[in-house]
């Protein structure tokens, strides 16, 4: 009887360890999961402010990774939520990045926006007719994943030095262009330039003013005096907003 | 560079609709803010006590000008115009983690 009970537990054992672990999707099954995903056109959705937005998902492909976008039903002032599964060639998720609070849907772009040639991610979370609010995750080789950066609201340009400039229009003839060092973690920030046009009767500029504004944490490690500042900010592109 | 640079960081991203404290010296200045006024009432009604309005007054305003002056002024130069609330909460985790993991800086 006992010998019944040892070979009925081992049996039993046996079966259980036989049993397969659940698996890794493979790049077939990932591939199969994300086939019937539109790719990411980088356009807006319809606004959801007043209407209710369906839920909704698109992909973006990259050489080293697959992004799956994921936009929660939403309606409301900025009760959108994006989600942004990582997914390596193989299927696997590494990482999801979520922004809460977001108040327009538009596809993320991704871009090597650090210039380090690894690919980092631009997540909208506002469009307006002319400033683009960005949730900016840069990509950590060292770690390696995707770091939130921070938020900025304008346009994206890059100056010679490698900073990065952004230039938010405050109203028809004034401009704000922030300059930010980029960091592992976070953008530093320089400095703020405000570039302000006087025009005629038909419109047209006659003329235009670039002051300095708010100065950030990181312009003494410039080492510039408020002048060689000026001389200096006012020329980048990015600053030239009314010659373009 | 630190973060500590900023003395106020956003609730929400975005456009600047609420502010919090990430740092001693933001909660300093709201204290300041909140003292001025409550001082500020506090001389205006020891003053009328004593039917003098015009000193009353006068102290009344000009503490609400230096508080509310201060919380203006460190508001706009110490926000973070790029990191919110929660990128601040989300840095303290990491730092804490690293810490009980024992990591060195």
């Amino acid at each position: 009887m006992r010998g019944a009970w040892f070979i009925l537990i081992l049996v039993l054992g046996l079966a259980a360890c036989s049993q397969r672990a659940p698996q890794t999707p493979t790049s077939a099954q990932a591939g199969a999961s994300l086939a019937n995903v539109p790719a990411c056109s980088g356009q807006p959705h319809p606004a959801f402010a007043d209407n209710l937005y369906p839920a909704s998902e698109c992909k973006l492909v990259t050489p080293g990774q697959t992004f799956h976008v994921k936009f929660a039903g939403a309606q409301g002032d900025d009760n959108g939520v994006v989600t942004v599964d990582v997914l390596l060639p193989n299927g696997a998720v590494v990482q999801t990045l979520r922004e809460d609070h977001v108040s327009d849907y538009a596809d993320p772009e991704a871009v090597d926006f650090d210039e380090d040639g690894y690919v980092d991610l631009e997540i909208p979370l506002l469009v307006g007719n002319d400033n683009r609010d960005l949730a900016l995750w840069r990509f950590d080789p060292a770690q390696p994943r995707f770091v939130r950066l921070g938020d900025v609201s304008g346009i994206i340009h890059h100056t010679r030095d490698g900073f990065l400039a952004v230039a938010g229009k405050s109203s028809a003839a004034e401009w704000d262009v922030s300059f930010y060092r980029i960091g592992e973690s976070a953008l530093n920030e320089l400095i703020t330039v405000n570039v302000t046009a006087e025009g005629d009767d038909q419109g047209n500029v006659t003329r235009t003013t670039c002051t300095l504004g708010r100065q950030g944490p990181a312009f003494a490690s410039l080492g510039l005096n408020a002048e060689a500042a000026r001389a200096r900010f006012c020329a980048e592109p990015a600053a030239r907003v009314f010659d373009q | 560079m630190t973060e500590q640079d900023y003395w106020f960081a956003r609730t929400r991203p975005g456009s600047p609709r609420g502010l919090t404290p990430v740092h001693g010296s933001g909660w300093l200045v709201i204290a300041a803010f909140v003292g001025c006024m409550l001082g500020g009432a506090a001389l205006f009604g020891y003053f009328m006590f004593q039917d003098r309005v015009l000193p009353g007054v006068v102290l009344y305003a000009l503490l609400v000008l230096i508080g509310a002056g201060q919380f203006i002024y460190f508001t706009l130069t110490k926000t973070d115009p790029t990191r919110t609330v929660a990128d601040y909460r989300a840095m303290k985790r990491d730092a804490d983690l690293h810490d009980q993991l024992g990591g060195r800086r």
